[in-house]
């Protein structure tokens, strides 16, 4: 089984770009699970055809834990991918973090752990303990980083980094960064800076992923771009990813830039 | 950002920030407090607080209640469990309602202050009880005692009778000798014609709480209470005595500072007060010439020993010296009784 999460900053692509590896892995004929982890729960939609599923957390607050059946909320999408949500408290309230360690003892109580590749999509940066709990508790053991070329993507990247530098050091822990994806935003030299700041944290880019109009329009249609255009030069991508990721071996302990090292890596790339 | 020290800093007397504002805001005598967090903060610090009371028969159970947050609660906001809580409360018609925080609420951050500006029919005090923020028991407690005296400037001003309203400020609720040492203000206040106008607060109606902005003179139960006694609402310039009085002489010190605070001559008063001393020393002659020892030496101690002509020496026989110190010359007569009991 592989155990793999996508990190990134908020509005990165990193459902999008979960939600095409997982129907690409899927369409392989891998058994796969995808685990929505950011309280706005549209990890999966694509997946589901803009179905919305019922959170992991609302029904534990409507029914209570022992009330919630596994097929109460997991529920299988396009290519056969089982699709699971975990949501949180409205914005401004309560703890999400919390919410995150909840949703993975229930499904984990519950037996839905299983699957040939589990992806996590978690929410934008490490933004405490909570967020950090898929990587901590062994859940997700090859971490990958979605990012563009924008410094504030980069410094997101980076502070996840640290997070997973921070989490190696301990002994049972497993989690190691896989890798970076480059979700581009059609930035000069992007794809230049981002794999100059994956070879800067000890770890490498493995893959860049074109910005492409397919992908609105795949949105638009409620649909993976892998099924709405499966014979485009974009789900040729996605499912060169998929492929990447399953033979990916080269895991490795990051070493994050300080912010200074960040700031100037970015103005080597960037043409004033 | 938390200042909390390390353990190995923390004063063992400076235990948890909700036990020292529960100490406060259950001696509101028609209050309720909800305890906002979950039940086995209540529990315990409830249990300790009945403890306490165990020592006084007869006297009224507080009405505490929790909220009782769960990991729902937790990753969801626990603002709908204390509304609930609130609703009721207030269905119990109480002078007030007092939410005091936990570690819990505060880390998650719910707007206990909003939920409860909801409440319409009952007056509201919230109070931040959470440990990890820093501090400890004696925070609690003075973040209680500020939050009502905040509540007491909102409060109808209730019938102030004749004469000067001296206020006793924050007794400590848990001490077995509490009523004993007010008692004891009041009869030394007694000697000037005045008397204890407000406990704040200790058994005192939210009603009496509006007392407080009317106060001519604040006596304080010690002196790290004067923090938070200037952000009383009393008038500018409200005279205050920094400490219950301990000892002979600071037992007519009292009485001089409580004259020169109010205008009065306390001349009579302290004479009176020295010959019912002389009285009480007279009443344990028998301890005279006893060679006695204890740790520390406080100089109210030594000053008693000295004026019965005791001696003290290393190799006397160990006497105890109460905790707390005993208050005015009543607390004095306790200590000289437990002293001749091991003589």
């Amino acid at each position: 089984m592989k155990q793999i999460a996508l990190y990134g900053k908020g509005g990165i692509g990193k459902s999008t770009t979960s939600a095409n590896l997982s129907a690409a892995l899927g369409e392989s004929g891998r058994s796969v699970l995808q685990v929505g982890c950011d309280p706005k729960h549209d990890s999966t939609r694509m997946l589901m055809h803009g179905e919305p599923l019922p959170t992991v957390l609302d029904l534990v607050r409507e029914r209570g834990a022992a009330g919630v059946a596994l097929e109460d909320v997991v529920r299988t999408g396009y290519a056969g991918v089982r699709c699971v949500e975990a949501g949180g408290p409205e914005p401004g309230i309560g703890c999400a973090g919390r919410g995150i360690i909840a949703t993975f003892q229930l499904l984990e109580e519950r037996g839905a752990l299983e699957a040939d590749v589990i992806v996590y999509d978690v929410l934008g940066d490490v933004v405490c303990g909570g967020f950090a709990m898929p990587m901590r508790e062994g859940y997700a053991e090859e971490v990958y980083l979605v990012s563009s070329g924008e410094l504030m993507s980069l410094y997101a990247a980076n502070n996840i980094a640290k997070a997973i530098a921070r989490l190696a050091e301990r002994p049972r822990c497993r989690c190691r960064l896989a890798g970076v994806i480059l979700n581009a935003k059609g930035m000069e030299r992007e794809e230049e800076l981002v794999r100059a700041f994956a070879d800067a944290i000890g770890s490498r880019l493995v893959a860049a992923i074109p910005r492409d109009r397919v992908v609105q329009l795949a949105e638009l249609h409620r649909r993976t771009v892998i099924e709405y255009a499966p014979a485009s030069a974009q789900a040729s991508v996605y499912r060169r990813l998929a492929e990447d990721i399953l033979g990916n071996t080269a895991m490795s302990i990051p070493r994050p830039l300080t912010q200074d090292e960040l700031e100037s890596l970015a103005l080597e790339y960037t043409t004033l | 950002m938390s200042s909390n020290p390390s353990p190995s800093s923390t004063p063992r007397s400076d235990g948890c920030t909700l036990a020292g504002a529960l100490s406060v805001a259950s001696a509101v005598a028609d209050g309720v407090t909800i305890v906002h967090g979950p039940s086995g903060c209540s529990h315990h610090h409830v249990s300790l607080l009945l403890t306490s009371l165990l020592d006084r028969p007869g006297g009224r159970l507080p009405v505490v209640l929790s909220d009782d947050l769960g990991e729902t609660e937790v990753i969801f906001g626990g603002e709908d469990a204390l509304a609930a809580a609130l609703d009721e409360a207030a269905a119990r018609s109480p002078g007030s309602i007092a939410v005091l925080s936990t570690c819990v609420a505060e880390a998650i951050g719910d707007d206990c202050i909003a939920v409860a500006e909801r409440v319409r029919s009952v007056p509201v005090v919230v109070v931040p009880a959470g440990g990890f923020l820093g501090g400890g028991f004696y925070e609690g407690e003075r973040a209680a005692l500020g939050a009502y005296a905040a509540l007491s400037a909102r409060l109808p001003v209730p019938d102030r009778g004749e004469g000067s309203v001296v206020t006793l400020v924050g007794e400590k609720n848990l001490e077995y000798e509490a009523d004993r040492h007010a008692a004891e203000l009041g009869r030394l206040l007694g000697r000037l014609d005045l008397g204890v106008g407000l406990r704040f607060i200790r058994e005192t109606s939210t009603a009496d709480c509006g007392l407080l902005p009317c106060s001519d003179l604040l006596v304080l139960r010690e002196p790290g209470l004067a923090a938070v006694a200037e952000s009383f609402p009393v008038r500018p310039r409200t005279p205050r005595i920094r400490g219950f009085p301990v000892g002979l002489e600071a037992t007519l010190a009292f009485l001089r500072s409580v004259g020169v605070a109010l205008g009065l001559d306390a001349t009579a008063a302290c004479e009176a007060e020295a010959a019912h001393q002389d009285a009480m020393l007279a009443r344990f002659g028998g301890l005279s010439g006893s060679r006695i020892s204890f740790p520390d030496a406080p100089d109210w101690a030594v000053e008693v020993a000295d004026a019965l002509g005791m001696t003290i020496h290393p190799a006397g026989i160990p006497v105890p010296i109460p905790d707390p110190a005993p208050v005015g010359t009543a607390g004095m007569v306790s200590m000289l009784s437990r002293w001749g009991r091991v003589l």
